[in-house]
């Protein structure tokens, strides 16, 4: 390791009997490691994830009734379950996305897409374009990443915004499919 | 499942289709970046616990078997190739393949799980939930007794462990006296302790 501390790999599963409906799981060899704070080093990180996961569904409801979800008011539901299991603390949830489609609420397949999506800059992000398309540009990073386009593709998409010559999420899909693996 | 089951490594077959990255995938955004954590060996206790799992005389014990002691002829879907099944022991309690002790196995290696639930009025110390996940009860009285000390505590989590594995055998086996049941709950203690 490179001077980082070792996280100890947890899992949030749902337990009936818990509070808040979920508990922290960890392998009995990180167990028997533990310090005699354990207990409420656990206790902490869930009340963490239960405070982030409850910030994030808060953050991720429409401004008014009847209204989609703002764009940017996803991205900020988006950024606090992304910083959370990348932020300092002494345990990494290993199953996240099974816990995060569970306690957030969305499909598993697009947890993921969520994650991308909110690891995007401040001004990657405009309320003008709708999630949609940013779902599809979360799904294809890695390999816009790999061809050395990811920001030229957030420039253009922002651009595109901006300039209100938005395309379908059909027609963005089958351009981005365009673009070479790297 | 959490507890038990999460499988020793064994080998995999992959069904993908080849993809243009060589199989190096990026790290997604949600995830800690842990350099070591990949190769993270299991060590001691899990060790022990796989080991045990795969001793014919003791794999009964593996909750993810639901086969009985001693009897039968034991098949086992594990093994070689078939890494990513769920419990799937049936039959008697015939040797456990390796890489059968039941539930699937992620990143950080596989190994048992345990999650810990604050249940005052729950006279027990640890159980095994319906999905088959060991949970341990912090508001016992045994263990609030024992939480100030680390060295202490990890003994007591062990034998409730034990124990649970124990009852848990016990109850699907049925033919289990007390007697054979204490004595084993011993025997595997001691066992561990050599481990730890």
């Amino acid at each position: 390791m490179t001077g980082m501390a070792r996280k100890i790999p947890v899992k949030i599963e749902a337990v009936e009997e818990a509070d808040g409906g979920v508990e922290v799981f960890l392998r009995l060899d990180d167990f028997m490691s533990t310090g005699a704070s354990f207990l409420a080093d656990m206790k902490a990180f869930k009340t963490s994830y239960l405070e982030a996961v409850e910030a994030a569904k808060r953050a991720d409801v429409p401004a008014r009734a009847g209204r989609r979800v703002g764009t940017r008011r996803r991205w900020a539901a988006c950024k606090i379950l992304a910083d959370f299991n990348r932020a300092e603390s002494k345990f990494e949830i290993i199953n996240y996305k099974e816990a995060y489609a569970r306690d957030f609420g969305v499909p598993l397949r697009s947890v993921r897409a969520y994650l991308d999506f909110g690891s995007f800059s401040d001004g990657d992000v405009l309320d003008e374009i709708p999630f949609s398309l940013y779902a599809e540009l979360a799904f294809r990073l890695n390999t816009l990443r790999r061809a050395g386009r990811l920001a030229a593709e957030k420039a253009r998409l922002v651009e595109m915004g901006r300039s209100g010559r938005l395309p379908t999420r059909d027609v963005y899909r089958r351009s981005l499919r365009a673009v070479p693996a790297g | 499942m959490a507890m038990a089951a999460d499988k020793p490594k064994a080998p995999t077959k992959t069904t993908s289709k080849p993809s243009s990255n060589c199989g190096r995938r990026a790290r997604p955004a949600g995830r800690a970046r842990d350099p070591g954590a990949e190769k993270r060996e299991r060590t001691g206790l899990a060790r022990f616990f796989d080991r045990l799992f795969l001793d014919p005389d003791f794999a009964f014990l593996n909750p993810g078997v639901g086969g009985r002691r001693g009897t039968g002829e034991g098949q086992g879907c594990g093994g070689a190739g078939e890494g990513g099944g769920g419990p799937c022991g049936r039959g008697g309690g015939g040797a456990v393949a390796e890489g059968d002790v039941g539930g699937r196995r992620g990143r950080g290696g596989g190994s048992l799980h345990m999650g810990f639930v604050a249940m005052q009025d729950d006279p027990r110390e640890g159980w095994l939930d319906a999905s088959g996940r060991m949970l341990v009860n912090t508001e016992h009285p045994l263990f609030i007794k024992y939480k100030s000390s680390a060295a202490a505590r990890r003994q007591r989590v062990l034998t409730v462990v034990v124990t649970v594995l124990l009852r848990n055998a016990a109850t699907r086996s049925g033919g289990m006296g007390a007697k054979e049941v204490l004595d084993l709950q011993s025997r595997v203690l001691a066992m561990a302790v050599d481990a730890w």
